[in-house]
């Protein structure tokens, strides 16, 4: 069963009624009863080199803050400039949708990618380290955390890190639990280095989440947003999973104590 | 359906043949709901992706667009699931379409298939734009980019990742606007078929009537390099100059506690509309790149910016950009054609296995940045068969050393001579 419902508030009590006809014509009414599950981490890195474009009067607001308040009309935010990798781990079990602004790079011969937290500068080495499951010796932080979500705790629906090389190879995606299978979930991610500038691809990210919330489709929102701002330099964005995904809630059925998107 | 802006007042009209339309006080459109609703139909049937249901229609003051990047008033017209185009007031010109239709496709998530060639795409994309209306004489064709590069290996090459997308640069009696104060116009296709994607033209000022050009690109140098230490950018090493239309601005960028500003000094005014200027493009730390404008008309610096890369590095290992010279199986050198340009064609083609084993002898240098002052050549490093990226590189033959500020290589003695011999002479560093 599939439920569009984006425009719930996480905590909503969703009543769904259903009505199965069999084969024989026969009718069977059922309903269940659950929470609406709806939770985004949005998340900035505060160290990033970027063009503000023209000095305002206002003066100069930090770019990741800038991020969060554009994505933050949508449903029921966690925002943060300020989680390092820990307590980004700690998080990760709570969340269904998860963004992050900052800086990443991959590893050809490994496939290894890493992504910086709120905290960390280009060179930090307190890196946020996704690394290949080919190499059980590696940091395994990521997959852990999102495979000690509780049965309360639905699947990642929606998986954006928006930096360098997030999906050069598939690691990362799996290490949120997201793979060309997926149905109706998805993982957004850039094949080779991103510019940083404002008025393009920062742009372009602030259209694709305006039109996810709006209901389209993630590949409408992603060519809608190349169309408006082409990104500049050589990146490409790669979608992972299902391109017809839309924003979804989940709701909880309680007679059959599963998850509904 | 795109967001309505909250602080506009509107109400739902119902008019002939079941058009919906979002009506809003205050602004007087040009184009009739009906002549907008006809330019959309008229477009999807030329591109070949028509229409069948009834539309909604957004006049230009209903706000719809919340981040418009074309200077022109624009009528949103959507045909649920089927299409939605943004048509500018009064030119009528098709500014942005993204096919709703395709992007609910299930075959998007089939493995990707044989992409048409660049020759084929490029003509199927300039179809395409000459049937939005916009003037020939603003666009200059720039290049066309197949995502992903089929020798890219990786996720996801699935139909919903192929895309050709091909781009236009605006132009000014052949003087590009620049790129970075949102100046392009792209259309995208389906490699598989040509089906149209989206397209977009996004023109963020109205154009340019007239410019002047009265001090020299060396003039300008000049200027650009001391403003450039004034404000603290030490690191930064001047690349490239060229003329190029900008809209002044006074740039700010960085991060707290470390922010670079270009711009007229304080107390002096901005200079309005748009003009020539000389851009000059800095190579700097971290993957950064500057971009400074000096008027080409009057002189000194009247804004810039910096493209800074959200790339981070691992300390303890070797960045993709070495791994990707290191493994590269081709690599066009190019030469500078003058003191700022580039030449396009390669100087020399290495692909002998003794050639490029010279590149995997590379080694990140644990040393300090060189000095600004060192002697310097530089080459541009096109790979073929791994990620196609051109890599422009500094060269310093007096420390055997190739790269980046904030990221360079100790150069083998043979690799040194080859790119000592092909490389072009890199002013003002």
């Amino acid at each position: 069963m599939l439920f569009d419902s984006s425009y719930f508030s996480d905590g909503t009590t969703l009543p769904i009624e259903a009505v199965i006809t069999d084969s024989a014509g026969n009718e069977y009414n059922g309903q269940i009863t659950g929470p609406i599950y709806n939770k985004a981490y949005v998340l900035g890195n505060q160290n990033m080199d970027t063009d503000f474009g023209q000095v305002s009067s206002d003066g100069l607001l930090a770019e990741a803050d800038m991020y969060a308040q554009a994505l933050a009309s949508y449903q029921d935010p966690t925002g943060s400039t300020v989680d390092d990798k820990d307590t980004m781990l700690g998080n990760l079990p709570t969340y269904t949708d998860f963004y992050i602004y900052t800086h990443g790079n991959s590893d050809p011969d490994t496939g290894l990618i890493w992504i910086l937290d709120c905290v960390g500068f280009q060179n930090s080495p307190d890196a946020f380290w996704l690394f290949s499951q080919d190499d059980p010796t590696e940091d395994q932080s990521v997959q852990a955390a999102v495979a000690a979500k509780s049965q309360q705790q639905p699947a990642y629906n929606l998986v954006h890190p928006d930096c360098c090389d997030t999906a050069d190879y598939e690691t990362m995606a799996d290490a949120f639990g997201i793979g060309d299978g997926s149905v109706d979930r998805a993982y957004l991610g850039w094949i080779g280095f991103v510019d940083n500038n404002f008025d393009t691809m920062v742009n372009w990210s602030n259209v694709v989440w305006q039109d996810l919330e709006n209901g389209q489709t993630l590949s409408f929102a992603t060519g809608d947003a190349t169309s408006w701002y082409p990104p500049t330099g050589d990146a490409q964005y790669a979608i992972i999973g299902d391109k017809n995904m839309t924003l979804h809630a989940t709701a909880y059925g309680a007679p059959l104590q599963q998850w509904y998107r | 359906m795109k967001a309505i802006s909250s602080c506009k007042p509107f109400f739902l009209a119902a008019l002939a043949g079941g058009i919906l339309m979002w009506i809003a006080p205050g602004r007087a459109d040009t184009l009739t709901a009906d002549q907008a609703v006809a330019i959309a139909r008229t477009f999807c049937q030329r591109v070949g992706a028509p229409v069948t249901v009834a539309p909604r229609v957004y006049p230009p003051s209903s706000g719809v667009r919340k981040m418009p990047t074309n200077w022109q008033a624009q009528w949103e017209v959507e045909f649920p699931d089927q299409a939605d185009l943004d048509i500018a007031d009064p030119s009528g010109i098709v500014v942005c379409y993204v096919n709703a239709a395709l992007s609910r496709d299930p075959m998007l998530n089939q493995p990707m298939g044989t992409a048409i060639p660049e020759a084929e795409a490029v003509a199927r994309a300039t179809e395409i734009m000459q049937a939005t209306g916009q003037p020939n004489g603003e666009l200059a064709f720039d290049h066309a980019a197949l995502w992903p590069p089929p020798d890219l290996p990786g996720p996801g090459r699935t139909v919903g990742n192929h895309h050709w997308i091909v781009y236009w640069r605006r132009v000014f009696q052949d003087i590009p606007y620049h790129q970075f104060q949102q100046q392009v116009a792209s259309v995208g296709i389906l490699p598989e078929t040509g089906a149209l994607i989206g397209l977009g033209i996004a023109f963020s000022t109205p154009p340019v009537t007239a410019v002047q050009t009265n001090i020299s690109p060396d003039a300008a140098a000049g200027a650009v390099v001391r403003h450039m230490a004034a404000v603290g950018a030490t690191d930064y090493l001047l690349d490239q100059v060229t003329e190029e239309i900008v809209t002044p601005v006074r740039g700010m960028t960085g991060r707290a506690g470390h922010l670079l500003y270009f711009g007229p000094p304080a107390g002096q005014p901005l200079p309005q509309g748009q003009r020539a200027a000389w851009v000059c493009r800095f190579e700097g730390p971290e993957y950064n790149t500057a971009f400074v404008f000096v008027d080409a008309g009057m002189g000194g610096v009247i804004g810039g910016h910096i493209n800074a890369l959200r790339a981070a590095r691992n300390p303890g290992r070797p960045s993709s950009l070495l791994t990707g010279l290191q493994k590269a199986s081709e690599i066009d050198v190019y030469r500078r054609a003058g003191r700022y340009g580039w030449s396009k064609q390669p100087t020399v083609h290495l692909g002998q296995r003794s050639e490029l084993d010279l590149f995997r002898l590379l080694e990140i240098s644990e040393g300090a940045i060189p000095g600004k002052s060192a002697s310097a050549t530089a080459c541009r490093l096109g790979m073929a068969g791994t990620r196609a990226l051109p890599l422009d590189v500094l060269y310093l033959p007096d420390q055997g050393l190739m790269g980046l500020p904030g990221e360079w290589y100790r150069v083998p003695a043979a690799l040194g001579a080859k790119l000592r011999n092909t490389a072009g002479t890199a002013a003002h560093r």
